[in-house]
Parts: structure tokens; C-alpha cells; sequence
């Protein structure tokens, strides 16, 4: 079943507390942050100020630079969509580090293992939701599966990077917020609209 | 603790309190809090005020300490069971500090343990702490529309538009606007040489008043402080976004980077407070002219002054 992770735009308002529901949830240190929300602004935009977050994460590329440079092929894109890493076969090479465009391959600072966002997928098998997801107090992130996307779209633009997408009532989303590299965008605008 | 009016005081006990950072104007609080001949505190973590302390006695944390919780802040009407499920290190919690210290100084009313106490909170329930073990939480029924038969409490047993409490006290019954004590009206000569106004009631969406800073976790995510500006009054006088500027007020000055900010007034710099060292906002607030009826100190409309850190 395809799952798309989705961002409510207008909802989020930067509390942060997906980022460390992520590094308990994954028991991280400092260094990796494998969800990020960015500060847009303070801004002006038409004569007005305006301050909007956006939470980041792996996208779970649909062409994914990270499982296509992986020597040992210890990346796997499972039924959801999702690029799960196989720990017992990663040798910690990092080249899928360096390969990300997103900077969302994480590196543990003491094992020197790579450590990705897999949309918490041993926690939606037993039937719940990402830590992110359940933890956001603004009702900002949805893992839902594709077939069930109706109410989250109607009357929003929205935005699609692999599995992550984009919406929000005030802002026109045309444009990849990431952009990957020239000329190889994974980006499919206009299958929602 | 300075002047020794009405009387010398001598020793302080603090429990939980990052007075040094937390009070207004800092630089009379460490030296008022180093002129003491004894200085005991209690804490969690070590700040920078268990640092100046003779004793520091490392208290327990809520995961550490069998208690009744009555959150009087959010439900008043509730009760709730905290059971101790670790211990670090010598640790002990503050309730059995003071009474170990009570029956020491031989003080008379002290309870033995938490859980005499926590018998004793939980007396006009008649429950004992170990029958509330398995009741876990207590509520008391929710009673709508208890103001029908009671009135509201209040003297008169009625809303109050204007506050008889206040009044009666000798105070003005409606609030009304005062003049900050410095301010470009109230001392223009003085905000010709502090043209800014200074607030420092922003807060970070992760830390907690002088809190957290030490978690590493936030700190990743909001790793040093930031004094904020509006861009293009910031750009107007020389300054660039993310460098150490210095921000100064009659009583003092601090230095922290700058951002440089649209959503702020040209005429106000704003500082969040809760930060260490040379970056804490309180070095410039006042402590001497205190807010009618309540006493709370000024920490919004200050005066101060910003120019680039070197200059």
C-alpha cells in the first residue's frame, strides 16, 4: 500500500517537537536530524511579514540517488514506497550520505552507521503512527495511504516530492521547496490538482 | 541583603531557583547573593547560581520521589498519584530536605517522610497514601453552574467589573495605563542617549524561562541566543545579521548575536531571557521601580542602546 506523508503548511508553528519525538523514538545523539523544521522569514511578501515553518524530512526520492550508489544494496524500497535501510547489511560506507541531495542521510556519531527516516515503519506495521506524527501538537503531519488523501487535498494547493507532500490553503506550492539536482526532478505537480 | 534594612540578613536557603539569571538586574543580584556569609540552594541541575552557593544539595526529580500531584494551575479539582521509579546518585527530594532540616533545628511541625506528608495532603480525602496507590487518581465530580446556589467568589458573590478586592486594598479598582519609568516620554533626556525600547517577553519554543539549556537535544535545534531588530533600522546603522552586537541599559550591558528581523518595530530590540553570562537579558533590567499593588519588576519597557560588539 502507497503512503504519502503529509505536511500541513498552515498548521505547523515551529515547536519543534517532531524533531525530538524523532531522536527519542530513533534514540539519536546530536548530529543526526532526520526531521528538520526550517524557519521561513521573517519575510516580507506583498507588503506583508510573514514568518512560516517548514518541517523536512526524507522524502523517499521516487528515483532514490541514496539506494542507487548503495555497494551493498542495504537500501530497499518496501510495499509503502518507503526506502527502508537493512542494518545488517550496511558497512557504514556513507557514500548514500554524500549521494542524498537532501542532506537526510544521517551519520550515528558513535557507531558511524547510517541512520534514515523510514517513516517509522516498525511502528505503522503494529497499526500506529510516525513519532512525529503522533507527537505534533498542531495536527500538521499525516501518514496516510494514498487511496485516502480526499479530505487533505480539497481546496489546498499541494505539492508532491516522492512520499512527502506539500499543502497549504496560502501558499501557492508550484515549485519544489528542496530542489533536487538540475535537471532530474522528482516532483509530480500536477497529479493532485 | 545589601543595605541590612530593616535587619542583617545573613544566610539564604534557595530551592529551585536560578535566581542569578532569573531576577532583574543581575549584577545587584550576584552581589548582594556573594555578600551573604552562607548560601545553601537546592537544585536539579548545577546553574550558574548553585555555582556561587557554599552548599549544593542535588534534589530529586519527579521520576525520583513517591508524591501526590494537584496541578493547581491546570485542574484544580484533581489529584494524582507519582510513584518513584529511579534513584541517582544521593538525591533526595525537597520535601525531604526542609524536613530534615526542620527536625533537626528542632522546629517542631515536620513530617518524617513524603509519605506522611503526602498522608497528610491527602487526609480530607480520607485516604491514605497507600490506599491511594490503588485508587492512582482522585477528581471530585464536576459541579456546573455552582455559582446558582453559591454566587461566584468574590466579596460581593458577584462578577466583578471592577476589582473591590484591589480597591480595597488602596488601589486604582479598574487597571490603567502608566507611563514605564523610563521611556521616551516619561525621561526624553534619557532616551536620546538609550533610543531603543527593550522587551525581553519573547521566548524560544524550546527552552522554559532559565530551564533546558542544558538538554542537548534543544540545543541542537536552538543553539544560541539571538537579539532581534527590525532589518532596516538594523541595516540603517551599519549592523549585519548573525554578528555580536552589544545591547546596553542604564544598568548594564550584554552581548549576544543579532538578527535582523521585519516583524519587530523599528523602535524596539527584544531579547529572550534564560541565558547565561554575558547573554543574559536581565544585566540590563531594573530592579528598583516596582509595578503598583503586584511588585513585580519591569522587563518590557526599558530603555537601552545598541552598537556593534568592538566598537
Amino acid at each position: 500500500m502507497d503512503r504519502l506523508f503529509l505536511v500541513d503548511l498552515d498548521r505547523c508553528f515551529g515547536c519543534h517537537t517532531c524533531e525530538v519525538a524523532c531522536k527519542q523514538e530513533k534514540d539519536l545523539p546530536v548530529g543526526p536530524r532526520l526531521i528538520q523544521v526550517l524557519e521561513l522569514g521573517p519575510r516580507r511578501v506583498a507588503g506583508r511579514v510573514h514568518r512560516d515553518f517548514v518541517p523536512t524530512l526524507c522524502c523517499q526520492c521516487t528515483e532514490a540517488p541514496c539506494m542507487e550508489i548503495c555497494p551493498t544494496g542495504s537500501l530497499i524500497r518496501d510495499s509503502d514506497g518507503v526506502v527502508r535501510l537493512d542494518e545488517s547489511q550496511c558497512t557504514g560506507c556513507h557514500l548514500c550520505v554524500i549521494a542524498c541531495p537532501y542532506g537526510f542521510m544521517g551519520s550515528h556519531p558513535d557507531s558511524l552507521k547510517v541512520v534514515k527516516c523510514d517513516f517509522c515503519c516498525n511502528l505503522v506495521e503494529k497499526g500506529l503512527d510516525p513519532s512525529c506524527v503522533s507527537h505534533c501538537p498542531a495536527n500538521a503531519l499525516h501518514l496516510r495511504p494514498k487511496s485516502d488523501l480526499a479530505e487533505f487535498l480539497s481546496c489546498r494547493h499541494c505539492m508532491r516530492i516522492g512520499q512527502l507532500v506539500y499543502v497549504s490553503r496560502i501558499w501557492k506550492l508550484s515549485s519544489p521547496i528542496l530542489n533536487p539536482k538540475k535537471g532530474e526532478s522528482n516532483v509530480q505537480k500536477d497529479e493532485y490538482h | 541583603m545589601l543595605t541590612g534594612i530593616p535587619y542583617p540578613i545573613k544566610g539564604l536557603y534557595l530551592h529551585g531557583s536560578n535566581a542569578l539569571i532569573s531576577y532583574a538586574n543581575t549584577q545587584q543580584v550576584r552581589e548582594a547573593l556573594l555578600s551573604l556569609d552562607f548560601f545553601a540552594a537546592v537544585d536539579l541541575f548545577h546553574t550558574p547560581t548553585t555555582q556561587i552557593a557554599d552548599i549544593v544539595l542535588p534534589a530529586a526529580t519527579w521520576l525520583e520521589r513517591d508524591f501526590v500531584i494537584s496541578s493547581v494551575q491546570v485542574s484544580p479539582d484533581g489529584v494524582h498519584l507519582q510513584q518513584k521509579v529511579a534513584q541517582i546518585g544521593e538525591c533526595r527530594s525537597d520535601v525531604n530536605i526542609l524536613n530534615q532540616l526542620a527536625q533537626r533545628m528542632g522546629l517542631g511541625f515536620f513530617f518524617e517522610n513524603e509519605q506522611k506528608l503526602a498522608d497528610y495532603v491527602l487526609s480530607p480525602l480520607g485516604i491514605s497514601f497507600e490506599d491511594f496507590k490503588g485508587l492512582k487518581h482522585f477528581y471530585i465530580p464536576v459541579q456546573y453552574r455552582k455559582y446558582e446556589a453559591d454566587g461566584f467568589r468574590t466579596p460581593s458573590g458577584k462578577i466583578e467589573l471592577t476589582s473591590s478586592i484591589v480597591a480595597d486594598a488602596g488601589g486604582d479598582a479598574l487597571p490603567h495605563y502608566v507611563e514605564p519609568f523610563e521611556s521616551p516620554y516619561s525621561t526624553p533626556d534619557l532616551a536620546k542617549e538609550f533610543p531603543f525600547m527593550l522587551t525581553t517577553g519573547g521566548l524560544s519554543p524550546v527552552y522554559r524561562h532559565t530551564e533546558l539549556r542544558n538538554v542537548p537535544w534543544l540545543r541542537e535545534i536552538d543553539p544560541n541566543l539571538r537579539v532581534i531588530m527590525n532589518d532596516e533600522m538594523g541595516l540603517s546603522m551599519g549592523f549585519e545579521n548573525g554578528r555580536f552586537v552589544i545591547v546596553e541599559s542604564p544598568r548594564g550591558r550584554m552581548r549576544a548575536r543579532l538578527r535582523l528581523d521585519p516583524g519587530i518595530a523599528p523602535s524596539v530590540v527584544q531579547v529572550v531571557h534564560g541565558w547565561p553570562d554575558e547573554e543574559n537579558v536581565n544585566l540590563l533590567t531594573d530592579d528598583e521601580h516596582l509595578a503598583e499593588m503586584v511588585g513585580s519588576t519591569c522587563l518590557r519597557g526599558l530603555l537601552c542602546r545598541v552598537y556593534k560588539d568592538g566598537s
